[in-house]
């Protein structure tokens, strides 16, 4: 079996002339907890909608578990567990009820697992899911998609809307139920600190396109933040990806600064210092377009 | 699955079964009007096989089916509902069959035990006049079973990536047209229309719950029939709108007047359309006959039908269509007799072996019984008759239905020489028919209906038992005169079978009255030809989008224009064709065979292309400017790939990165 859980070769897909993902290629090894970032509209749930075959890309292909994601079979659907936008849940059922429907489809349907989690968010079994709280609703979805115990956990953006107690207690979760073992996770969200404390590997998707693929440490590695006091002006720097005033100083975020452009700005006076992964994503997804529009090889910058 | 599928489902859409208490009621309510019809229509009567009891009963159904089928995908349809619907380790089929499990099981719960109440109910003696047989249940048996049709159409609705207001709906056409061959058709034809539709039905709702409809990535079997489903709504909806819009240009005139034109007790003209075939002529106590005579709402039968396809088969394209003199050409018609009979499915005598077939061939004047069937089986084609649906009374006193005598009354002329003999009126000498037992009949003749006369023998029909008997003619003129009494309240004494006036048989209309004087007499010596028919807007566009079948909707269409029509629309419709093939990059052999299809098979042939094929995205090629299929890499005009977009210096990748087209 290959090491890789999930491979994407070119999937892009166009609504209408709409380009929502263009032309993705990654993979994500086994064990690997992979952490998908981009702002709304970037092209996210689509890129996981591809991936998990309910949408057929316009070009390119994908392949999930070793199966090309168009025809995933059965068996191999009962390995990944997804929990999608929204938390969909059978509202007329209680948390019991659906439980005991789901475990009708999984032969490895753990129920422990559903219990712990289900108790975690002190859920009752007689609780119709149409009354729970936006928060217990994606509890419910959670346990539901790791009872089965899933090799592969898609999960599309699980803390949207929640309040802070509710998301730490969705983190826990994934980290108690997941973490130590060798299952794959592909997370999408908005959570930074979330992805700073789970993730191993961050793929940043912006305006349609994968503009980072990398682990969590060679992307902070490769990423660089200088003051520079008492200027205003953008300087002409290879590798710019945004900037920021604040005060009397600029402040600059470099991807890849080679020695030649810091040398310059260290000359000029700036001071180097590293930033967050937060920091970091965030610079990337404030970009606009102009960087990405121009031809292959242009500079990218806010400037 | 399917079990968790089910249960599921069911418990979900547990709501629907507040339709059994709601079609409970409907199913009282039609009962109640079944009780009223005697009363009210003097030409209904009360039997769970009218017309509008089944067709209330069947469209009860059918809403029901319906509701379930949206009902049962509805709630699914949403991005995520339907993530959690289908992302798990089962099937489509068997979310599929899952679903269509729990639709008809609600269904069954909520349409059966109404139908079978009212059923019981007509079976129970004294409810119903008339007698009763099992079998007389078969045509709303069926509708249950037919209308599970919509069930899987409603599914298919909600499934379809249509607007609302756009063709989402044009599934409905497959289940119409399957009831369409299923409402007066053979029990055989019934069941096979009806598997014929849940087969295409199935499999596109199949495909489409597989790929959440997306053609795309449908295989071309489930595409195809995707088609065939949609054809029938893409072609008729747009040539009702545009019919409209050409008769409200320049009205077309009808086919044929529908009426009788009777002047000084002469029948001037004899014409029919489809739905309304002239069938009696009235006159009031005064005597007068009323001209402008009101024409029986008839409902077009199996074997009408069949004489219209004759007689347009004998008239389309020929120049004889022209000629005067109609006789000559020897057509067939089909004699239904008793009226009563309009509109009842003949499957169902098919079922009971209560029918008889009566073709008479207008010859000069005479008539001949050509074929019958009959429980003794000599069979040539259908007919049917209404054995039971005169006479009957209901005695309140009693409660009980009491089936009258019939009096057919017949000029000695005719009739058989013995039973009392009156004088009417009018000096001609009368024998009262109901003493026909006497030529052999049985005891039972009491209830005789109709006499068939015709100068070689004369037809006692039975109308209890529908065997009938033939003895021989005492006369050798020739007659066509068939007498019928029903009501003695009812002037008319005579049913003149549809469209005889119009083939050109010589006939002779005798009236009584109910006590057995004559009324009047018209002789027809002969037909004038029927209105020539003008050719319409909406005949030219019914041409245009049905090719193969347009010479039989239009037999009057001079030959050339009407293959002028044929040849235009062909070559538009293959040039059109060509057209989107060229910019859909097809194969030079997908342009051929599309390209012969729509030539045959005109703007239906288009449609049938523009639904089979997948039809590719095109998006502007950012080397050559010029619009390029989404879907492939390399540019069909400039040879460029699409370029992968590189982020430049500000892109952090810790692998390789493969190209998209590796």
């Amino acid at each position: 079996m290959s090491d890789y859980v999930i491979q994407a070769n070119g999937l892009t897909r166009y609504f209408g002339q709409k380009c929502a993902v263009d032309q993705v290629s990654f993979r994500i090894p086994r064990g690997c907890i992979a952490a998908l970032l981009g702002r709304n509209g970037s092209g996210k749930t689509t890129l996981m909608r591809m991936l998990l075959g309910m949408l057929e890309p316009t070009r390119g292909s994908s392949t999930i578990l070793g199966h090309q994601s168009l025809a995933i079979p059965p068996e191999a659907r009962g390995r990944i567990g997804y929990v999608a936008e929204g938390h969909p849940l059978y509202p007329w059922m209680t948390v019991g009820q659906l439980a005991a429907h789901q475990s009708r489809f999984y032969p490895t349907w753990n129920n422990t697992v559903y219990r712990s989690i289900v108790d975690h968010f002190q859920l009752n079994d007689s609780t119709r899911a149409g009354s729970l709280s936006r928060g217990q609703r994606a509890g419910v979805a959670l346990a539901l998609a790791l009872a089965p115990e899933p090799e592969l956990l898609v999960l599309d953006d699980p803390s949207l809307g929640l309040d802070p107690v509710a998301r730490r207690a969705i983190l826990e979760v994934i980290i108690n139920v997941c973490g130590g073992g060798d299952r794959t996770i592909l997370l999408s969200t908005h959570e930074m600190q979330d992805v700073e404390r789970i993730a191993d590997r961050v793929l940043i998707l912006d305006q349609s396109q994968l503009v980072a693929d990398a682990e969590k440490d060679y992307l902070l590695s490769h990423v660089q933040e200088f003051i520079i006091d008492n200027t205003k002006q953008n300087p002409d720097i290879r590798g710019l990806v945004s900037t920021r005033n604040q005060g009397n100083s600029l402040h600059l975020i470099v991807a890849n600064a080679d020695e030649a452009g810091a040398g310059a700005l260290l000359a000029a006076g700036a001071q180097q210092s590293d930033v967050t992964l937060e920091d970091a994503v965030i610079a990337y997804l404030s970009r606009r377009g102009s960087a990405l529009a121009g031809p292959a090889g242009q500079e990218g910058g806010a400037a | 699955m399917i079990g968790a599928v089910y249960r599921a489902e069911l418990r979900a859409n547990r709501i629907a079964l507040v339709a059994l208490p709601v079609l409970s009621m409907a199913m009282y309510g039609g009962i109640r009007y079944l009780r009223h019809l005697h009363t009210s229509n003097a030409y209904s009567y009360q039997s769970i096989l009218d017309d509008a009891f089944v067709g209330g009963v069947f469209l009860a159904m059918a809403i029901t089916a319906l509701g379930l089928g949206v009902l049962h995908i509805a709630r699914d349809t949403g991005q995520g509902a339907w993530a959690f619907l289908m992302h798990r380790p089962a099937t489509p089929g068997q979310i599929l069959l899952g679903k269509l499990a729990s639709a008809l099981t609600i269904y069954f719960a909520v349409t059966a035990p109404p139908l079978l109440a009212a059923i019981f109910w007509a079976a129970t003696p004294g409810h119903l006049p008339g007698p009763w047989e099992w079998g007389m249940a078969l045509p709303s048996l069926v509708d249950l079973l037919g209308a599970t049709l919509y069930i899987v159409t409603g599914m298919l609705i909600v499934l379809r990536n249509a607007r609302w207001f756009g063709t989402r709906l044009f599934p409905l056409l497959v289940p119409l047209c399957c009831t369409i061959a299923m409402w007066d058709s053979r029990f055989v034809t019934a069941i096979c229309a009806l598997l014929i539709g849940w087969f295409i039905l199935l499999a596109v709702t199949w495909s489409a719950m597989a790929t959440r409809d997306r053609p795309s990535i449908q295989r071309w079997p489930a595409r195809l029939l995707t088609s065939i489903a949609l054809v029938p709504a893409s072609i008729l909806v747009p040539v009702i709108f545009a019919a409209i819009i050409a008769e409200y240009i320049r009205p077309a005139t009808s086919f044929f007047p529908h009426q009788l034109t009777l002047r000084d007790g002469q029948l001037l003209d004899s014409t029919y359309d489809a739905q309304q075939w002239t069938a009696r002529i009235i006159v009031n106590r005064q005597d007068q006959v009323l001209t402008d005579a009101p024409v029986l709402p008839l409902k077009l039968t199996e074997q009408r039908m069949q004489s219209t396809m004759l007689y347009q088969d004998h008239n389309a394209w020929s120049p004889r269509a022209q000629a005067p003199n109609y006789r000559r050409f020897g057509h067939y018609y089909a004699a239904d007799f008793g009226s009563a009979s309009d509109g009842l499915r003949s499957w169902y005598y098919q079922f009971s072996k209560r029918y008889f077939v009566c073709y008479l061939k207008p010859i000069r004047g005479e008539a001949f019984i050509t074929g019958y069937i009959g429980q003794n089986g000599s069979v040539t084609n259908k007919a049917r008759v209404e054995p039971f649906a005169q006479g009957s009374r209901l005695n309140s006193s009693t409660g009980t239905f009491v089936i009258e005598p019939q009096r057919v009354y017949l000029p000695t002329s005719i009739a058989p020489p013995s039973g009392p003999i009156f004088t009417s009126p009018a000096g001609e000498t009368c024998r009262d028919a109901s003493y026909l037992p006497a030529y052999g009949a049985k005891p039972e003749d009491a209830r005789l209906n109709y006499v068939i006369i015709t100068d070689k023998a004369l037809y006692l029909v039975d109308a209890q038992r529908i065997p009938f008997a033939r003895m021989p003619h005492p006369s050798n003129k020739p007659v066509v005169t068939v007498a019928i009494t029903p009501d003695p309240d009812v002037y008319m004494a005579l049913y003149q079978n549809e469209n005889a006036s119009y083939i050109g048989g010589a006939s002779v209309f005798v009236r009584f009255r109910a006590d057995g004087t004559k009324l009047a007499q018209i002789e027809i010596p002969e037909l004038q030809p029927p209105l020539k028919k003008t050719f319409g807007n909406s005949d030219l566009l019914m041409m245009a989008l049905f090719p193969p079948f347009g010479p039989l909707i239009d037999a009057h269409l001079p030959p050339g224009r009407g293959l002028l029509v044929l040849a235009t629309q062909s070559v538009i419709a293959a040039l059109g064709a060509l057209m989107i093939l060229r910019r859909a990059r097809a194969s030079v052999i997908s342009k051929i065979l599309w390209v012969i299809i729509a030539l045959l098979g005109g703007v239906s042939g288009l449609i049938l292309m523009a639904g089979t094929r997948s039809w590719p995205l095109l998006v502007r090629c950012p080397a050559c400017g010029k619009p390029r299929r989404a879907s492939v890499l390399q540019c069909d005009h400039c040879g460029a790939n699409f370029p992968i977009p590189d982020p430049g210096p500000i892109g952090i990748f810790d692998t390789t990165r493969e190209p998209a087209h590796a």
